[in-house]
């Protein structure tokens, strides 16, 4: 039943999101745009050493194109579920949703599962344009790794998601998750440029964001051949990461739903 | 006679929220949406809820379908609590709501039966079958245009099918013939009574402002005002020809 509910919604949303076709073009301009943007940044450093992009090959159009690409997992993720709701409860939906016996939590997977394998043809589409259009250096790739990587970082990043939505459910806009999360981890978790180069106190609070570390190992996979050892603690760091995370936000998205039941608010918006 | 929902003491009061940042001093009052309602409705019957707006007919329905949760007293569905069995009420209620925005507008009728469908449970295969039947029986026009094209009367129709596709025991409508025109809105009525009640023998809650809606359709009628119920008729109480419905209104929803 669960692949049914999975099927009907990637079915919905599909729908929607084809129904809008001019939206599936600009998408595509603008990640072609962002590439050329750090195309031409890398040109420009290109001949000058820089001994802080060493342990990440070197190249600066491949290091910040893999911090682009897979910092939008987590973009998506946190925009997905407060987002969904958002849109729920926007066009009206969300009590007819609410009011079927399939349990919250499956419909926040069946619902979240578009908004993941999009998110995965657009990482892909980087990465492809990336390497056969800019020369984008990618070395031996172990796919298991990176997949293990990438499920690791999904479940902090999904469980944030669902923390942004559970303020979207009782006071509708103005979440602070995003905020915090999305704008600050592109700057502290090395999206654009190494750690390394950031003070100590930044460096500091890198250490308390799950995307330093995935973006750490997924680096480590693609441009550096790194071994299970060497991206070990950096998985592990995303394991607890997630075992922390995901109770509480499962613990605070049905408070939040208690609360806007109390209020009679789930259709608000 | 087996009792299908039961309330007591039920009571829904809204408070004006505390912003501790807002400069201005509180306007907004308490309100008690819906006071103290007691009622039964037994199997098989059709019961109305009759009121003016701001009566507090759809809270009490969705605190019914569990979508409120109550300030204070209990209340039952086929005998289980809808604040604490909340996932087993929903597999035995279904809610026709009088809200058109409550479909996917760029999907096709169909693809929205289909998908409520299977969130019901219902396998892919047997949905399929079902939209076919309720489709026939409702008469949907052109199931396979995009909702946002259909008109008033066929998304009416949808809500109504959506319900139908569960085989839920009790059904919630509130407002289902709103902004239908008189020939749609007779046919409805009289697919709710043969087909829904005497036939399926569903029990049927419904919200209206409308009295003649209440009269043709309902077996028993409650008037409801200011989250009160006024009073409580049976429709062959009506017909001994005591008071006129319009009358018991007019008494009930004085200020």
């Amino acid at each position: 039943m669960l692949f049914q509910k999975i099927w009907v919604f990637l079915k919905r949303d599909f729908l929607t999101a084809s129904s809008y076709k001019f939206a599936f073009f600009w998408d595509a301009a603008g990640i072609i745009g962002v590439m050329l943007t750090f195309f031409f940044i890398s040109e420009l450093f290109q001949n000058t050493q820089a001994p802080l992009l060493e342990p990440y090959g070197g190249n600066y159009f491949s290091f910040v194109i893999i911090g682009v690409a897979f910092s939008t997992y987590l973009g998506s993720a946190l925009g997905s579920f407060g987002g969904q709701i958002g849109m729920e409860q926007g066009i009206g939906t969300m009590e007819a949703l609410l009011m079927t016996p399939t349990k919250i939590s499956t419909l926040f997977l069946a619902g979240s599962v578009w908004n993941i394998l999009f998110t995965s043809i657009r990482v892909a589409f980087y990465l492809l344009v990336g390497i056969f259009f800019f020369h984008m250096e990618v070395k031996g790739v172990n796919f298991l790794a990176l997949t293990t990587t990438l499920v690791l970082s999904l479940i902090p990043f999904i469980s944030l998601g669902i923390i942004s939505a559970s303020f979207i459910l009782v006071f509708k806009r103005g979440e602070p998750i995003s905020f915090l999360f999305h704008g600050a981890s592109k700057l502290l978790a090395g999206a654009f440029f190494p750690v390394a180069v950031l003070p100590l106190w930044f460096k500091k609070l890198s250490m308390f964001i799950p995307l330093t570390y995935s973006l750490k190992a997924l680096r480590g996979v693609l441009l550096t051949q790194s071994t299970w050892q060497d991206i070990g603690p950096d998985l592990f760091i995303l394991l607890l990461f997630s075992l922390c995370l995901f109770p509480l936000s499962v613990a605070s998205f049905k408070y939040g739903l208690k609360v806007a039941k109390r209020q009679a608010s789930l259709v608000h918006y | 006679m087996s009792c299908s929902i039961e309330a007591s003491n039920l009571t829904k009061i809204f408070k004006p929220s505390k912003n501790i940042f807002s400069l201005r001093s509180p306007t907004a009052k308490t309100i008690a949406a819906i006071n103290q309602v007691n009622l039964t409705v037994n199997k098989g019957e059709i019961f109305a809820v009759l009121g003016p707006n701001g009566a507090g007919k759809t809270t009490l329905i969705k605190i019914l379908c569990s979508l409120i949760i109550p300030t204070s007293g209990t209340a039952f569905i086929n005998g289980y609590d809808v604040v604490k069995n909340e996932h087993k009420i929903k597999s035995l209620v279904g809610l026709v709501i009088g809200e058109e925005r409550s479909f996917y507008w760029r999907l096709t009728g169909r693809e929205n039966l289909e998908f409520f469908g299977v969130l019901h449970n219902l396998p892919l295969r047997q949905v399929r079958k079902r939209i076919e039947t309720v489709m026939e029986l409702l008469k949907v026009e052109d199931p396979d245009r995009r909702f946002q094209e259909y008109s008033t009367g066929n998304k009416q129709k949808l809500a109504l099918g959506r319900c139908l596709l569960t085989n839920a025991d009790v059904i919630f409508m509130d407002e289902p013939t709103k902004s239908l025109d008189p020939g749609v809105a007779s046919r409805l009525r009289q697919f709710i009574k043969e087909i829904l009640v005497q036939k399926e023998n569903k029990t049927v809650f419904l919200a209206t402002h409308s009295i003649q809606e209440a009269e043709e359709l309902a077996d028993r009628i409650a008037i409801m005002d200011k989250g009160l119920i006024k009073t409580c008729v049976s429709v062959s109480e009506l017909t001994d020809g005591r008071d006129s419905l319009l009358d018991m209104f007019k008494q009930c929803t004085r200020t």
